[in-house]
């Protein structure tokens, strides 16, 4: 949405403080001599949270405002309205996190395949993570209660997505790990900084993608909910 | 145009909204609702543009219920709610484009209509400046202009012209008079009696949720005594009132003198000779003619100011 683009633009503090700040944090991490295990879940967590408050915090702010309802009251379909506006938030997400992403790449010696595959998991995962800031937008009723909510979602995602522990195989969350979008950036990441990749990377992306296209559809019907504003419904 | 039959609204929080509420309106009316706050102008508002979801009571809007074809019938409305609402980063331009472009107007026909707009409501100096640093009355003008610059066929707004200067008040009388909104359906909410009278072909009086009288405002106005207040500031004072012919007295006070007297004021000449000729001297004259708020207070026993305290539903 061009909106989306021209307030992100537009508001260059903001720009600038959302690009540094995750440099910031992944800087220090990966120049350290942290063992790779808590390099890969740190990078995970930081990538994760970035792309869920990206979306949760301005669409809660706008339905508070009334703005989000203005916009449905032209006429547009409120689920393709929080769609295309989750566009816009992971076309910005991306630029503001070149930088971090330029320098893990570049400090770890990164082949062009893992680079390739690194690319395509963060877009996915800033894609899902949109959605679930979305969708976390539709149940809080301020923007504190959104930031909680995604950022526990994005959390837990992150634990099924196997960060955090290893899966007994075979077991239900072994299979369940494979559908979770934050699992490719996972692997990715692990793949840059430990150099072992994944052997089947078709396999891998598949089943999240399925996913995100599923959490797609969830947030087009829930998006309906936006368009009732919460300030004046009372 | 409209049609709505025993509309009724209850808030989540309990309150009434709206109750057993009936109108309709076509082409080339202009409806204005009158009534102190809490009287269920803004949900009888909300309710007609579709923004308060499922009331009780059946919306019918270009021919069919509203939620049959809910996003088509948005399109062909033009709302300003009593509360502007814009990106603070964006300029005026921005801000009224944005609409145009979710309305799904091309850029191209768009441009000349902001353009004119934003001359007639006085914007065009300031429509390259954010609208973080605009003030109140000039964010409810460009909340009129991205309410216009579709072409509505149905215009609702919601105190319009709350905030804005004399020059702007003129500049929107005008446009509701303009030929390319003489087809056009609008309904507003006012508490200005004068623009009420100016704009409005019919007026709804409500309170606590109702719509307690409608009609034109001639025929509102007639419901008063057609008489106008005049009151004379005077230097001194004279022993005993002051008669006219025809049996119009001036009651006399310390500091002025003050009669009822058809609204032609015809016998304001004779009652300021008088008033000279008893060695006064005269150092200001009011003429005070009745209006829709004093037609409101008449017919309702309450006044447009007074605030009603939100009503537990039953």
């Amino acid at each position: 949405m061009k909106a989306e683009w021209r307030v992100g633009l537009r508001s260059r503090r903001l720009f600038f403080l959302n690009t540094v700040i995750p440099l910031a944090f992944v800087a220090p991490i990966i120049l350290s001599n942290a063992p790779p295990v808590h390099v890969t879940a740190i990078l995970v967590v930081l990538f994760a949270l970035f792309s869920t408050f990206g979306s949760s915090i301005p669409l809660i702010r706008d339905q508070e405002s009334g703005l989000l309802q203005r916009y449905v009251m032209t006429g547009l379909n409120p689920g393709r309205l929080v769609l295309e506006r989750t566009v816009g938030f992971v076309a910005i997400d991306f630029l503001q996190l070149i930088p971090a992403m330029i320098l893990i790449i570049f400090t770890y010696s990164s082949t062009f395949g893992s680079i390739l595959l690194f690319v395509a998991a963060v877009l996915l995962s800033l894609l899902a993570g949109n959605l679930v800031g979305v969708l976390a937008a539709t149940i809080a009723r301020s923007i504190a209660e959104g930031a909680l909510f995604s950022s526990g979602i994005a959390l837990y995602l992150v634990h099924l997505a196997g960060v955090f522990r290893v899966a007994s195989s075979g077991s239900f969350w072994a299979t369940l790990e494979l559908w979770i979008p934050f699992r490719p950036l996972y692997i990715a990441v692990r793949g840059i900084v430990t150099g072992i990749g994944p052997t089947d990377t078709m396999g891998l992306m598949a089943l999240p993608i399925v996913a995100t296209v599923g959490l797609v559809l969830v947030t087009y019907l829930r998006g309906q909910m936006l368009s009732i504003s919460k300030k004046t419904n009372s | 145009m409209f049609e709505i039959k025993s509309l009724s609204y209850q808030y989540p929080s309990g309150r009434t909204g709206l109750q057993d509420v009936s109108l309709e309106g076509g082409p080339g009316e202009r409806i204005v609702l009158m009534g102190p706050n809490g009287s269920g102008k803004s949900t009888l508002l909300r309710s007609l543009a579709t923004e308060l979801l499922y009331p009780k009571g059946p919306i019918v809007i270009f021919g069919q219920p509203i939620f049959r074809n809910l996003q088509e019938v948005r399109r062909k409305i033009g709302f300003a709610g009593d509360h502007p609402i814009h990106l603070p980063s964006l300029t005026g331009m921005e801000n009224a484009q944005l609409f145009t472009d979710l309305y799904g107007l091309e850029r191209k026909d768009a441009g000349p209509v902001l353009e004119k707009l934003f001359a007639i409501f006085g914007l065009s100096k300031v429509k390259h400046v954010p609208v973080g640093s605009y003030s109140h009355g000039m964010k409810k003008k460009l909340q009129l202009v991205e309410s216009l610059a579709h072409n509505p066929e149905f215009i609702i707004l919601d105190e319009p012209t709350l905030g804005l200067d004399p020059s702007a008040l003129k500049a929107f009388v005008d446009s509701m008079h303009h030929s390319q909104n003489q087809e056009k359906c609008i309904v507003l909410a006012t508490n200005h009696p004068e623009l009420a009278t100016k704009i409005a072909t019919s007026v709804a009086f409500m309170v606590d949720g109702e719509i307690v009288v409608q009609g034109s405002p001639a025929e509102l106005l007639q419901q008063l005594d057609n008489e106008a207040k005049v009151e004379i500031w005077t230097s001194g004072t004279v022993d005993e009132d002051i008669v006219l012919e025809g049996g119009i007295r001036a009651r006399v006070f310390p500091d002025r003198i003050i009669a009822n007297m058809p609204t032609d004021v015809a016998g304001l000449p004779t009652l300021m000779e008088k008033i000279l000729d008893a060695g006064l001297e005269i150092s200001k004259v009011e003429i005070t003619r009745p209006d829709l708020a004093d037609v409101f207070g008449l017919l309702t026993g309450t006044s447009l100011e007074n605030d009603h305290l939100p009503r537990a539903g039953s």
